[in-house]
């Protein structure tokens, strides 16, 4: 495998787990801008979806996980299994997004 | 005692949240509306997408996409937030926020089985959610793997 496998599940079908790497991590804290805040504060009048929210935490959480992954491909890991996703807000008008799981390197499994 | 000072002063006061809750309940009312009527859609678009909490895939099935995720950030309407927070005085449940969490789980999970789709899957393992405020904004995420399944 060139590319490595993020799965929140325990194993990936088909492949074993035959070593461990031990816990990666990646996080970022991102804040909003004063654009979307003012329209954020609009949209909590007429009520509905923040778009432009939705795509800043997307985007960080994008980053979060780009950085485990950085750190398991360092360590030299197949894939990220039990991968769990967190977020706080650590501050007003800033989150943290966090994504860990556990580093393995993988065998296909012998069907 | 009553001149121009005095009114503008009495319909920055009253007018202006009065107005707000007026804004908030129409249009908060017709959003919602509009919301679940999309998602009804859309649910019943990505129906074929299976969705399990199961912690394994099956045995039989190939992984496709990996981990796949669905966010989105909704916002209460003024007139339920007022009302909430009045429903908050007296203790109980709040159904003005309940309806508006259930869309936003709804919605998270229609776009995690969304990418999920794009990846090739049919089917998504091992669910979980989280719920996080934001200011006065809430996020909802799902998140699971996608992975493939096809008739033997």
């Amino acid at each position: 495998m060139n590319t490595i496998v993020i799965t929140n599940t325990e194993a990936v079908p088909g492949f074993d787990v035959t070593e461990h790497l031990g816990m990666v991590q990646g996080s970022t804290v991102r804040a909003k801008h004063v654009g979307r805040d003012i329209m954020a504060g609009l949209k909590n009048i007429v009520g509905g979806e923040l778009r432009g929210y939705t795509e800043l935490m997307e985007d960080a959480r994008g980053e979060a996980i780009r950085r485990m992954e950085a750190q398991a491909l360092a360590l030299g890991a197949d894939a990220v299994v039990n991968v769990r996703l967190a977020t706080s807000t650590i501050t007003q008008g800033a989150a943290e997004l966090l994504a860990y799981g556990t580093a393995v390197k993988l065998k296909a499994a012998d069907a | 005692m009553f001149d121009a000072a005095f009114w503008i002063q009495m319909i920055a006061n009253i007018g202006i949240p009065f107005g707000l809750l007026l804004i908030g309940y129409i249009f908060g009312r017709i959003a919602e509306r509009r919301h679940y009527a999309r998602l009804r859609q859309d649910e019943a678009a990505l129906a074929h997408v299976l969705a399990f909490t199961e912690r394994r895939p099956p045995p039989h099935a190939r992984a496709a996409g990996g981990m796949v995720i669905g966010s989105v950030v909704i916002g209460q309407d003024y007139f339920k937030a007022i009302l909430a927070g009045l429903r908050r005085l007296f203790g109980g449940s709040i159904a003005a926020y309940e309806t508006l969490l259930d869309r936003a789980r709804r919605e998270a999970v229609v776009r995690m089985k969304r990418s999920a789709e794009a990846a090739g899957a049919n089917m998504v393992t091992n669910i979980k959610f989280s719920t996080v405020r934001i200011g006065i904004s809430i996020e909802v995420i799902a998140y699971g793997t996608a992975c493939r399944l096809d008739p033997a």
